[in-house]
């Protein structure tokens, strides 16, 4: 989940907030726990057939594994003994002021109750230096366990390598965000947002509506390590599903009219795209609005998010499908992976989270969580 | 009522010349406190009749300005009453002294630079409007009509900042005019005109009279008080402590009045000879600035001081800013001592030994928000390593040697130097250049704005400085300050010098023959 | 009785005064103008596509936003103030309007009171604390921006607000007469500005106050009305703003983009004004607007990488100030320290 952007304009205050955009960006999530049909599927997944209106919670929906993509498991195992008493789970975030993060740090509380342990939350403030005081003030608060959102990777090695001295297992989040990257030396697992997982689920969604069609993908133009991964994957698996990239798009900061200006270079020069696919659904809006002011009402976008703000144009059948994340779930995961590491138990160095497709069928009995 | 030192101040009440049988405008007790320092207490000032001109005058720090924020409704009293035809009246805040005929032009000229003069003389709700919105027609007409009552003529369209300031005078009056204004407050108005100009002033203030505008003329100019006042108001310490009709004043017993002693008229100064030996301290051949200064020609001898006067735009001022390295030069050699001086930038000139006085001491000669120390000390760092630690004890040498030698007025070293008089605030604009010796000092208006007593300070002090080494070269406007104090005056027209003479045998009418035949 | 005295200075000109009168108050547009005419016919030399009816649409109507704010943003800069706070100010009308339509109030009222908010917020607040307790701007403007931040996020729970209105829809892609309703929206509010500006008492208090606020106290003229007004016009506008966003991506976004202010403080500055005051003007604004949107569409379409197009702009931007300064100052000495200035003009030769 470690996004950061970087405006071109040098305003601090403006960086920041593109920041707190693009961390809203990788993931939405409310403090409401998931809809009441949620259902957690493991590697084997519930195709979501035509017509379905309910919402499956998947982390391999349904041709995935069988084209080529890496199977991963959805969740830790639970921890084989209880800590000690008083135990603490440490946890850093990129920013607390996204949604999705507050959600997630009460998936953590839930797991860690069950445990008699108590969680400590530092906000990283989009700073990858408090990141780094962060970590030293849970290490010298005697934690247990870290679970890590990073913003600069190499900013922590030195903190990473404490921990280790102090025998205190790292847990990160998204990053690496690909299933076949290496994890970050000296952590003990990587809980990825399921982007791979992501970038097909989109194409597919193109390629079941509008076979052989030209897409033309949106990227941010701006530091956000983890989103252009994302748009790598998209081309990707739109390349595999018989589809066309036609272009891509510079989008220059995390804002409408940006988003704007892309989908509009993109159309002007490749006037038979018929779809875009976005890295965030406020990227997906604004390339709907973009292809709309041209008089372009066929071309559809995909967006990623679940944000209640993309639900209309879903409704609409303008904004193919948004990939939803469970932050809860995910956050009980970080949890699970946290305690078990700390009393000593073997965890898959790999875990993807769970999320749900959201598209037109399915929209009305979803709840947003951001 | 306080009566002047001569006798014959007015009596109060009923008894005194009456024109009407309640004043226009009758101020009483007034009282103004800011924290501790009391800057009125009874101050009192009677205007008798309308078209009557009213002479303010007052030392730095007796009030005056106090007086006036109170009469233009931008400050409040704490005590005291104003009666404008007898009845009482509050004229805060500015609208409503406005509203009952008081208009200021400020010392400060306080016009909006960008926009037009039509807009500067209506500013607010005079701008003529018709249905559809403001009727610029109408507005520029009105303007125009106001200006030509004072027989200004100034196209208004031209912004405030392309107009000289002489003129920006006029439009301030115009504006305080265009308000139907009883009782019009001119606040030092010749601070930054010449001779000429002030005489077109002092018509356009008769013209006043004759419509029946009474006018308070605030001015430490004596022989403009004495020339236009038809009564005159003396402050000291917060307090009035003469009043009455002009006849019971000399000039003598107004400076009387305002130190509380009597002052010596200043006597002009044995003029220094030429020392012939050495090369001249300052000598300037064919210097040329485009659109300033023309194939000036001139020197100034060690010791000796040497005045220039002229029109404002004579090129006086220009003439210095050239030789101190604040404006371009184009043509022409200036030697400091012997040696070949390119006047570059600022730093250049003083490390050649020159000093520079700004006539602007406030904006330029200053920096008002620092403490009175460090504002001694600018110009002699300017040779130190910028890294280096100041060292206290050495600075405060320097500074107790400036202070005396200055006779300035003042608590601690640490204030900062806006608590100073004006007077006072000037010597600290000079002293600062003695802590170098310069060699050649170059002063545009010396004593603008400085009352009399402090003026003949500085004066002495001039002298001082001259009688040990520098050269002296002075810009003035006020021709009786360069005969006092100059060995030799150069008359500037146009950019040029159009004559010379030695001040023991010139005396104002010459100089302004020269002025005014150029 | 008076004799005419003749104060120096030029005789008032009747010929072809009008004229010049014009030519001197639209002087300081020369350089954004001519630098907007040069780089519109360099992209439409070089790109097929720069010239179509779609683009040029969206030209203008991804600018809808930025444009209102600039011109709210010139009446505050004219008085001699900036106004910082109004990208967060967007977010959290925004967020007002979205609330608003979920309490089931018709779209076109919500509208109407979600500008009344944004006056009465943005003179309530800012101009007051400015105003009346002469408070400074910027500390004032910044406060109020972490305020409004705040709002918004706790307000919104960080959450965006799907709304879906036909009021929104008819503003973001909706036509009257062949236009597109932001356009007409930008017409309007240009219109609207310029006829204040300068046929209106207001309008030229404005000016009055940021020339010099003591003169203009003493002509009568109420600073803290003046102030509380234009930062006042500022939230109207920013209102404005938020719908129009609404209508574009069917959602009230709580995210608070705060390099607005400072796009639309260039905007101001490139249409002529100070930042001391007094000067400027919605007619030079809105060219300043036409001006960074035409260099981000040219570039955007001309496949110049992204991070490249940021270089660019910068390196014109100061383009422009410096050809804004060529043109006050002259040719010959662009780069050289100013003289002081002349207290006469002793002229050249006699």
């Amino acid at each position: 989940m470690t996004t950061r952007s970087r405006l071109p304009q040098s305003s601090k205050i403006a960086a920041t907030t593109g920041l707190v955009l693009l961390a809203i960006s990788a993931c939405g999530g409310s403090s409401g726990s998931g809809s009441g049909s949620t259902s957690v599927s493991g590697s084997s997944t519930a195709s979501p057939s035509a017509g379905s209106s309910t919402v499956e919670w998947t982390a391999a929906p349904a041709g995935y594994v069988e084209a080529g993509g890496v199977q991963l498991p959805s969740q830790y195992p639970a921890p084989s003994k209880n800590p000690a008493a008083g135990c603490k789970i440490g946890y850093i975030s990129p920013t607390n002021a996204i949604p999705g993060i507050m959600a997630e740090v009460q998936g953590i509380k839930n797991t860690a109750e069950k445990y008699g342990c108590t969680v400590v939350l530092k906000d990283g403030q989009l700073n990858p230096q408090s990141q780094v005081t962060g970590m030293q003030s849970l290490l010298s608060e005697g934690v247990a366990a870290i679970i890590l959102n990073p913003l600069v990777v190499g900013a922590l090695a030195a903190p990473i390598q404490q921990a280790n001295a102090q025998k205190v297992p790292v847990i990160t989040v998204d990053s690496p965000a690909s299933p076949d990257g290496q994890n970050v030396a000296g952590t003990a697992s990587d809980i990825l947002q399921s982007r791979d997982v992501t970038a097909y689920a989109a194409a597919k969604a193109i390629a079941d509506t509008k076979p052989g069609a030209k897409v033309g993908l949106l990227y941010p133009a701006f530091p956000a390590g983890n989103l252009q991964y994302q748009v790598e994957r998209f081309q990707y698996w739109a390349q595999k599903l018989g589809l066309t990239v036609a272009g891509r798009g510079d989008v220059a900061n995390d804002t409408p009219e940006a988003g704007s200006q892309a989908t509009n270079a993109l159309l002007q020069k490749n006037r038979d795209i018929q779809a875009i696919m976005a890295y965030n659904d406020t990227a997906a809006a604004a390339a709907i609005a973009a292809a709309r002011t041209l008089g372009r009402d066929d071309v559809v976008a995909t967006g990623i998010n679940g944000e209640q703000g993309v639900v209309g144009l879903v409704q609409q059948g303008r904004v193919l499908m948004t990939w939803a994340y469970d932050n809860v779930r995910m956050g009980e995961e970080e949890g699970k992976a946290a305690i078990a590491a700390s009393v000593g138990d073997t965890i898959p160095t790999k875990v993807t989270a769970p999320g749900a497709i959201i598209d037109q069928a399915n929209v009305a009995s979803y709840k947003p969580q951001g | 009522m306080a009566s002047g030192p001569h006798g014959g101040g007015p009596r109060a009440g009923a008894d005194g010349p009456v024109v009407g049988a309640r004043p226009l405008l009758e101020v009483r007790e007034l009282a103004k406190r800011f924290g501790g320092v009391h800057a009125l207490r009874g101050a009192h000032l009677t205007i008798r009749a309308p078209g009557m001109v009213h002479g303010l005058i007052g030392e730095n720090g007796s009030g005056k300005s106090t007086l006036l924020g109170i009469l233009s409704g931008q400050l409040s009293p704490d005590g005291g009453q104003i009666l404008l035809d007898g009845d009482a009246v509050t004229l805060t805040p500015p609208t409503r002294a406005l509203a009952h005929g008081l208009a200021m032009v400020s010392q400060e000229i306080a016009y909006a630079p960008e926009l037009s003069v039509a807009e500067n003389v209506l500013m607010g709700r005079r701008l003529r409007r018709s249905a559809l919105g403001i009727d610029w027609r109408a507005s520029r007409h009105a303007a125009t009509e106001t200006l030509a009552r004072l027989g200004v003529d100034v196209d208004v369209d031209r912004s405030m900042r392309d107009l000289r300031p002489d003129q920006r005078q006029m439009v301030e009056i115009a504006r305080a005019l265009s308000m139907d204004t009883r009782i019009l407050i001119l606040d030092e108005p010749t601070s930054s005109l010449d001779k000429h100009e002030s005489d077109a002033l002092f018509d356009v203030v008769r013209a006043l009279k004759d419509e029946g505008v009474a006018v308070v003329f605030v001015s430490h100019r004596l022989d403009e008080l004495f020339e236009l006042s038809d009564s005159i108001t003396v402050l000291r310490d917060g307090r009035t402590v003469a009043e009455g009709p002009l006849d019971d004043f000399t000039p003598a017993s107004v400076i009387a009045a305002m130190v509380g002693r009597y002052g010596e008229s200043p006597t002009p100064h044995e003029p220094r000879r030429r020392d012939e030996g050495r090369p001249a301290a300052l000598a300037v051949e064919h210097l040329s600035s485009p659109r300033a200064v023309h194939d000036v020609s001139l020197s100034v001898g060690r010791g000796e001081i040497v005045g220039i006067a002229g029109q404002v735009g004579s090129g006086r001022s220009e003439l210095l800013e050239c030789l101190f390295g604040a404006r371009a030069v184009t043509s022409g050699e200036i030697e400091v001592d012997g040696r070949r001086h390119t006047p570059s930038t600022p730093l250049a000139a003083i490390r050649a030994g020159l000093a520079f006085v700004p006539p602007d001491r406030k904006g330029q000669g200053l920096v008002l928000s620092g403490t009175i120390r460090s504002n001694l000390m600018a110009a002699a760092l300017c040779n130190r390593r910028r890294l280096a630690v100041p060292n206290k004890r050495d600075e405060d040498e320097i500074i107790d040697g400036l202070v005396r030698r200055m006779r300035v007025r003042l608590h601690d070293t640490e204030d900062p130097v806006s608590t100073l008089s004006g007077g006072n605030q000037q010597k600290v604009a000079i002293g600062k250049w003695l802590a170098r010796a310069p060699q050649v000092i170059l002063l545009d208006e010396p004593t603008r704005g400085v009352d009399v007593a402090a003026k003949a300070e500085v004066h002495s002090l001039l002298r001082e400085t001259a009688a040990s080494g520098a050269a002296l070269l002075v810009s003035s406007s006020e021709l009786p300050e360069l005969l006092v104090l100059c060995d030799r005056i150069l008359v500037m027209a146009q950019g040029r010098v159009v004559g010379e003479a030695d001040a023991a045998d010139a005396d104002e009418e010459t100089l302004l023959r020269y002025i005014t035949n150029a | 009785m008076s004799s005419t005295i003749h104060v120096p200075g030029s005789a008032v000109q009747r010929p072809r005064a009008t004229a010049r009168r014009i030519w001197a108050s639209s002087r300081h547009l020369v350089p954004v103008v001519s630098l907007l005419v040069l780089i519109f016919v360099l992209f439409s030399v070089t790109n097929p596509y720069f010239l179509s009816a779609g683009n040029l649409t969206i030209l203008l109507t991804s600018s809808t936003g930025l444009w209102v704010i600039a011109i709210g943003m010139t009446a505050v800069m004219v008085s001699g103030a900036v106004d910082l706070s109004v990208g967060a100010l967007v977010a959290f009308l925004a967020i007002l309007f979205a609330k608003l339509l979920d309490a089931g109030v018709a779209g076109g009222l919500a509208l109407v009171l979600t500008i009344l908010a944004g006056a009465l917020i943005g003179g309530g607040v800012n101009g007051l604390l400015i105003g009346r307790l002469q408070l400074s701007f910027l500390l004032v403007t910044m406060a109020s921006l972490t305020a409004f931040t705040g709002f918004v996020n706790l307000w919104s729970e960080t959450k965006s607000i799907p709304v879906s209105s036909p009021v929104t829809d008819t503003i973001a892609f909706g036509h009257v007469l062949g236009v597109n309703t932001s356009i007409l929206i930008m017409a309007a509010v240009l219109l609207v500005g310029l006829f204040v500006q300068k046929w209106t008492y207001f309008g030229r208090d404005v000016y009055a106050v940021g020339g010099n606020a003591i003169a203009a106290r003493l002509a009568g003229i109420s600073a803290t009305r003046t102030t509380v007004a234009v930062f006042a016009i500022s939230g109207a506008m920013a209102a404005v703003a938020a719908v129009v966003g609404i209508g574009r991506s069917s959602a009230a976004s709580p995210t608070v983009d705060n390099s607005v202010p400072l796009q639309a403080i260039a905007c101001v500055l490139l249409g002529g004004a100070s930042i001391a005051g007094g000067s400027g003007g919605v007619g030079g604004t809105a060219l300043g607007v036409l001006f960074l949107s035409t260099l981000g569409n040219g570039l955007s379409l001309s496949g110049i990488s992204s991070y490249w197009q940021g270089v660019v702009t910068g390196v014109i931007l100061v383009g422009a100030v410096l050809l804004n300064r060529i043109s006050d100052r002259g040719l010959s000495r662009p780069f050289r320290r100013a003289n002081p200035p002349s207290t006469g003009a002793a002229p050249d030769a006699p």
